[in-house]
């Protein structure tokens, strides 16, 4: 049993290796590794719906509390299938879509080892072994965005993404030190420590989870990531990256229980109305999807806060199926118009009228419309959300909003002005395949509800008939709206089209002040400590050059004045032998005389 | 009245009037006629010691003999010294013998 | 002598001596100097004489005659101007030595006049010749040898010296 675990991990990461090696046969070897990594994920999906609950790892540093290892038990299953089913959904449609790519081995082998990666995150069993699978999630989703080669917004949008989750990762990083520091574990299940450390650990994983997930004010990642490959889009940035963050606040629900979780729903809840307000102005269709799944995913944190895991998880299995179909049936039409723009799409739905079934399906379910998976799911966050009167407002509204934001763009596609010709092109079978399966999961999985509850062992999932009524009428609302072309005041729609000017508020809050905090570090630096530096080699210097002088002037000329006395002293001696004979007389007679005058002397005394 | 202090003090007397001569002569010959003087004063100082205080000492007597053999022969020594530079030099002034200087 | 002799023989020489002594260094003439150094030293024999040593002072009356008259010989022959008729200084520095003579001679005197002396005189004789004969060949004759042979190697380096042409010259 505990084999399934690394192998569900681990074949992907193989499957991308060999999918490298032979990159002529790529579209097969890919979709052949996809398949088999997702059997050992569909049974370990079996064996927790039995009831097994294993655990596998090691001590990674021996006597110090810190293990690494994957768990099996009712919530990784449920997310261990869910990601191996779209990744082999999206890995079968990329077969088609990078037909005509020359690099498509590359873009394979990126999809399959983003798969390994995110099985190791969702079966992570430990803080430790989850904040490692974490980051390597990041990576290779900078990595995929930044794939293409031509387009100018990908690696900005790479490094957008990257380095937004990354720092909302600092909280997961505070969290882990506070949390280890504080019990001296990192294992799952613990309750928060009391005081300011665990103040710090609920802070931390909630910051994490919003950058993760997209949450407003760090939203703005997702849209630039929106210039990679469609079926990254798909995969990572609707279905399963950025669920990473609910998934975070379900596993962490006792160490996030109070008031984190309570920021967390309101985080969610404004979310959920802000991105569906950035979703109805934009005028690219994957970034209005990217606005949608911000919006979804803040519903998702509601319903984690408001109702608990089970409601969290039945949503963002529902979303999964639901925008990954989105998404891959976009990618449908940006091939055959060569863009995502709306206008440039408008017709495009009429042109393939299969591939325009798959995404009214799928529309149809993330716009809550029943009897689709993701109506019931909404509803069920909507229950939950009526104890808290504000977030229930809010869900509503995002409710309306979502109906409204996908009705739009379906009606551009429709639209007859613009239809040109019927859909062809290479790799159409694959891809139809790809959005077909999706199309019948969002019908499928209305049924998952209660058995995912029973899954995570809780009670079942809350219904609200008051909810369930409301929700229709939020979603005939948003029909309304969009269909009478209601007008938006021109300030409110300019922020919903720059993001809610979440990127003005970053700016302002932190690049601004992390610069002046770096200038005044760098004129500290120049002024007091480099000119302290330069003061001391010059108080040495002046040392320096004194002793010099004192050398000089002092001892050498000590030295010196001496030497040229004794020579002076010489040449005066010198004068003594005159050669004079009576100058020679005269000396002896004056010596023989003081010669007798100390005679005399000591002789008298 | 003619005593031993009386000798020694002419004896004295005459050192000084040739030292007078040793010291001031510019001619060599001159210098050593003041030597000559000198010598005589020590002389006279032994032979009053002989008279005054040691009649009986024979080696005194003998001092004052050899000295007097040995002014002259310095004499002579010195006169043919002042010969030879004469000869090399045109001049017995002491002043212009001068290159034994340092 | 007697004390009156003596004294009536000492003093008068004793002035003549210093006086003639003193006077050799005021001459300009080499000849007159001379021979007035032979008159003092002349007269320091009869001073000898005066003190009772008879053989002393008849010795050095007949060395110094001789002796001066050579010189005098030398003068004549060798020396510019011998007679002093240009009337040549030939001092130099008088004053400092006459100074250093002055004080030498006077510091001497009062020397001779304050000590006092030992009061031990035994007899009036000075030494007999005879027993000076005696001590020259006795006791003394190594000295004596000395002398001689001192007064040889004078006698020809004075020659040599003399001669023209130097030590190693050409005898011409």
């Amino acid at each position: 049993m505990p084999v399934l675990l690394w192998l569900t991990a681990g074949l992907p990461a193989v499957g991308a290796v060999i999918v490298r090696a032979g990159p002529r046969r790529a579209p097969l070897t890919a979709t052949l590794a996809a398949f088999i990594a997702a059997i050992p994920a569909w049974a370990l999906l079996v064996a927790a719906g039995d009831g097994r609950r294993e655990r596998s790892g090691f001590e990674w540093l021996p006597g110090g509390g810190l293990d690494v290892g994957l768990r099996l038990d009712g919530l990784s299953a449920a997310m261990t299938a869910t990601v191996a089913t779209v990744g082999l959904v999206v890995v079968v449609y990329s077969a088609g879509y990078f037909a005509d790519e020359p690099r498509r081995a590359s873009a394979l082998a990126g999809l399959l080892a983003f798969l390994a990666a995110m099985q190791g995150l969702v079966l992570a069993d430990g803080y430790l072994a989850l904040l490692a699978f974490w980051e390597l999630v990041g990576v290779a989703s900078a990595r995929l965005i930044a794939f293409s080669r031509d387009d100018p917004a990908a690696a900005p949008g790479a490094v957008r993404a990257f380095l937004t989750t990354r720092t909302a990762d600092i909280g997961f990083y505070i969290a882990v030190l506070a949390l280890f520091s504080a019990t001296g574990s990192l294992a799952f299940g613990a309750d928060r420590p009391a005081g300011a450390l665990g103040a710090l650990v609920g802070l931390g994983l909630v910051v994490a989870a919003m950058g993760k997930s997209a949450q407003a004010p760090l939203q703005t990642w997702l849209s630039a990531a929106m210039a990679g490959p469609t079926p990254v889009s798909a995969l990572l940035h609707s279905a399963t990256m950025v669920a990473a963050g609910v998934y975070l606040l379900m596993r962490s629900a006792p160490l996030l229980a109070g008031w984190p979780l309570q920021v967390a729903g309101w985080v969610g809840a404004l979310t959920a109305v802000g991105g569906a307000a950035i979703a109805l102005a934009q005028g690219d269709l994957k970034r209005v999807l990217a606005g949608s799944t911000t919006s979804q995913l803040g519903l998702m944190f509601v319903g984690v806060a408001a109702g608990g895991p089970a409601v969290g998880l039945f949503h963002l299995v529902a979303h999964a199926a639901g925008k990954a179909g989105l998404f891959l049936s976009a990618g449908i039409f940006q091939r055959s118009r060569d863009s995502t723009a709306l206008e440039e799409l408008r017709g495009a739905g009429r042109d393939d009228r299969t591939a325009f079934a798959a995404f009214g399906v799928c529309a149809l379910s993330i716009a809550a419309v029943p009897p689709l998976a993701a109506f019931w799911s909404k509803d069920h966050v909507a229950a939950a959300a009526e104890t808290k009167t504000a977030w229930f407002c809010l869900v509503l509204v995002a409710a309306a909003g979502s109906a409204a934001y996908l009705l739009r763009p379906a009606l551009v596609l429709w639209d007859g002005k613009g239809a040109r010709r019927a859909a062809t092109g290479r790799g159409r079978t694959p891809m139809l395949a790809g959005v077909g399966a999706t199309a019948v999961a969002s019908v499928l999985l209305a049924v998952v509800g209660a058995p995912l509850a029973d899954l995570l062992g809780e009670p079942s999932l809350p219904t609200s008939r008051l909810s369930l009524v409301l929700s229709l009428v939020a979603v005939g609302a948003g029909v309304a709206v969009v269909l009478t072309r209601l007008a938006v005041p021109p300030r409110v729609a300019a922020a919903a089209r720059s993001q809610l000017y979440a990127n003005e508020l970053l700016c302002l809050t932190v690049q601004r002040p992390l610069f002046a905090l770096s200038a005044a570090a760098d004129v500290a630096d120049r002024r007091g400590i480099d000119a302290f530096v330069d003061r001391v080699g010059r108080g040495a210097q002046v040392v320096a050059r004194s002793q010099d002088w004192i050398e000089r002037r002092g001892i050498d000329a000590a030295v010196d004045g001496l030497a040229r006395r004794v020579g002076r002293g010489g040449d005066d001696l010198r004068r003594l032998q005159s050669g004079r004979l009576y100058e020679y007389l005269r000396d002896a007679v004056l010596g023989a005389a003081a010669v007798g005058l100390i005679v005399t002397f000591t002789a008298l005394t | 009245m003619v005593s031993l202090p009386v000798v020694l003090a002419v004896a004295g007397v005459m050192f000084g009037i040739g030292l007078y001569g040793a010291l001031g002569q510019t001619n060599a010959i001159m210098v050593i006629m003041g030597v000559e003087l000198m010598l005589g004063a020590a002389m006279l100082n032994v032979v009053g010691f002989l008279r005054y205080s040691w009649p009986h000492a024979t080696s005194g007597a003998f001092f004052v003999l050899i000295v007097m053999t040995l002014m002259a022969v310095e004499a002579a020594v010195g006169f043919a010294l002042v010969v030879s530079a004469f000869r090399n030099s045109r001049t017995a002034e002491i002043d212009d013998l001068t290159e034994l200087k340092g | 002598m007697s004390n009156l002799a003596t004294a009536l023989v000492f003093w008068p020489s004793t002035a003549l001596m210093l006086v003639t002594g003193a006077n050799v260094f005021r001459t300009s003439s080499m000849a007159r100097a001379g021979l007035l150094l032979l008159a003092a030293l002349g007269i320091e024999g009869l001073v000898f004489l005066s003190l009772a040593s008879e053989f002393l002072g008849v010795l050095q009356l007949l060395m110094m005659s001789g002796e001066m008259v050579i010189m005098v010989f030398f003068m004549v022959m060798f020396m510019p101007d011998p007679g002093g008729l240009m009337g040549m200084d030939m001092t130099h520095d008088k004053r400092r030595a006459a100074t250093l003579a002055a004080a030498v001679g006077v510091g001497l005197a009062v020397l001779a006049v304050l000590t006092d002396w030992p009061a031990r005189v035994i007899g009036t004789s000075a030494p007999d010749v005879r027993a000076i004969g005696f001590e020259v060949m006795g006791r003394s004759m190594v000295t004596f040898l000395f002398a001689a042979m001192t007064i040889l190697f004078a006698m020809v380096g004075g020659v040599l010296l003399a001669k023209h042409g130097g030590r190693y010259g050409r005898d011409d």
